[in-house]
């Protein structure tokens, strides 16, 4: 969409791997581009990473678990952060509570779980403000996508195969402004705490939320994941514009209805 | 929440100055309040259904923007104080919830259904039948431990198998399975119960879609990966990075 100023290459396309936030974050660009965009996103994320990580102890949300600060040293941004996870864990009934989760950083304070989905989100806003109209953005299996892929297709995402990490367990069309997030517990062990018993859930191998907004597929696939298979009833009657799958630990696969519409 | 200016600290005073705090921000600071004083604080984790409905804290939210002052200063003395840090000592064993125990029950009736599927999805047919039998055997006859018999009783032969047709209490099932090489390669459900909206509705968990977990030839054409994310390491071994390197060669060579 944007020429680059005159005298820079034209690139045709752009891919990105940027390592932040603990995890690899995969970017395709579809359209022709100058690199500000990708630098801007970029910065953002290591702005996001330094703003939120729970891994670090300096930062605004690690002292604010860990009691060196209040809520009023947060800034607006990280304040609606803080209500936007105060709202999911209403709506889900405490099944995502960015209170009750253990940090890295020895608090019991880790709004994580939202903060990557919301962060992405705010990410693409960035390549939107430039005028980017075909793009996917991958946090560590969680994505973003906006318009086509590079054939003019909806964006293909694969499900990842909670046994086989080379395998899709399902393929998806990811619509224009559409989200898909994962959680499960193959790559980092039982680490999705119930916050009713503080204790790791074991019941499902992989929870994948379908949406238009990552900030809220992201938390939905945490708190699904807690709440066990009947977390697609709720899903279903609460937010019928998202869409589910579930994986158990035996590969047995639910879904909501509207889940068979994206796959392929 | 302008995500590009988060560092001025004055005007964030002054928003946090305002009568009015966000109920939202007021409730967490009561919850982490709460906890620090050790009241078994009403959290949304011991409502009883899943409807969100009436967040049991919302007398220090609503009424009084007065109050909602009063609980977010309480908050924020907790959090200047102790921080968040053992915030849910209040969570003692007795309070299983709803969310936990709601699970349970529709959990346990698909666990037959699970055991199932395994079975039809084990290469090993003999193995995945008394799997199947035992677990039906301590679960209650549903739709799924008879799907299980209908199922395992065909050998693994290559080819498309359909099941007989079983009813459960919500209707007529049927399931068909593709066979290649001895394994499942594909499943589906070619009838399911959906005479009435109640059906329809069960059915979103009572059924499952069985999906294969050998499916694998499938990765070469997505263009990305949605799983559990992945730590430095395991990137380097995942999926996603194989993509990862292909779409920078191919972006390497359209760029020359």
């Amino acid at each position: 969409m944007n020429q680059p100023p005159t005298g820079q290459p034209l690139q045709l396309a752009r891919h990105h791997v940027e390592f932040v936030m603990g995890m690899a974050v995969s970017i395709d660009l579809i359209d022709p581009t100058g690199p500000e965009p990708l630098a801007a996103v970029i910065t953002w994320l290591h702005q996001v990473d330094a703003t939120y990580s729970t891994y670090k102890p300096e930062s605004p949300i690690s002292r604010l678990g860990l009691g060196e600060l209040t809520l009023k040293d947060m800034t607006p941004e990280i304040l609606g952060v803080l209500a936007l996870c105060e709202e999911i864990t209403t709506d889900t009934n405490g099944a995502f509570d960015a209170l009750s989760v253990p940090a890295p950083n020895g608090s019991r304070f880790d709004p994580s779980g939202l903060v990557k989905g919301w962060s992405i989100e705010r990410a693409a806003e960035i390549f939107e403000s430039f005028g980017i109209a075909n793009f996917c953005i991958n946090a560590g299996g969680d994505i973003a996508v906006r318009g086509h892929n590079a054939k003019g297709r909806p964006w293909r995402i694969g499900i990842r195969h909670p046994d086989q990490a080379d395998a899709s367990a399902a393929v998806i069309d990811l619509p224009e402004r559409h989200a898909i997030a994962t959680s499960a517990t193959y790559e980092r062990g039982a680490h999705i705490i119930d916050p009713a018993t503080g204790e790791p859930t074991t019941d499902l191998a992989s929870v994948t939320i379908i949406g238009p907004d990552l900030t809220y597929a992201d938390a939905y696939a945490t708190a699904v994941f807690v709440m066990g298979i009947d977390g697609l009833t709720w899903l279903k009657d609460r937010h019928p514009d998202y869409a589910g799958f579930v994986i158990t630990r035996q590969d047995t696969t639910y879904q909501t209805a509207n889940f068979a519409a994206y796959t392929r | 929440m302008n995500s590009m200016s988060s560092t001025d600290t004055t005007s964030d005073a002054e928003a946090f100055a305002q009568p009015e705090l966000d109920p939202r921000l007021a409730r967490l600071a009561a919850r982490s309040a709460a906890a620090r004083s050790g009241l078994s604080t009403n959290t949304t984790a011991t409502s009883q259904t899943v409807r969100p409905a009436v967040a049991p804290t919302r007398r220090t939210q609503k009424r009084h923007a007065a109050k909602g002052s009063r609980a977010a200063a309480l908050g924020l003395s907790a959090l200047s104080t102790l921080g968040l840090a053992g915030c849910f000592q209040h969570l003692d064993a007795t309070k299983t919830t709803a969310v936990t125990t709601a699970a349970v029950s529709p959990a346990a009736a698909s666990a037959a259904g699970v055991a199932d599927t395994t079975s039809v999805t084990s290469p090993v047919a003999a193995t995945a039948s008394s799997t199947a039998a035992t677990t039906a055997a301590s679960t209650q006859t549903t739709a799924a431990a008879t799907l299980a018999a209908t199922t395992t009783i065909n050998a693994l032969a290559d080819g498309t198998l359909v099941g007989q047709t079983a009813t459960n209490k919500w209707g007529p099932v049927q399931v068909q399975i593709t066979v290649t090489n001895g394994k499942i390669t594909a499943a589906s459900a070619l009838q399911t119960p959906s005479a009435d909206q109640k059906s329809v509705t069960i059915n979103a968990r009572a059924v499952p879609t069985l999906t294969a977990s050998t499916l694998t030839a499938q990765s070469a054409k997505i263009n990305s990966v949605s799983g559990a994310t992945y730590t430095s390491d395991s990137y380097k071994q995942s999926l996603q990075s194989a993509i990862d390197a292909a779409s920078k060669a191919t972006t390497v060579a359209v760029a020359a």
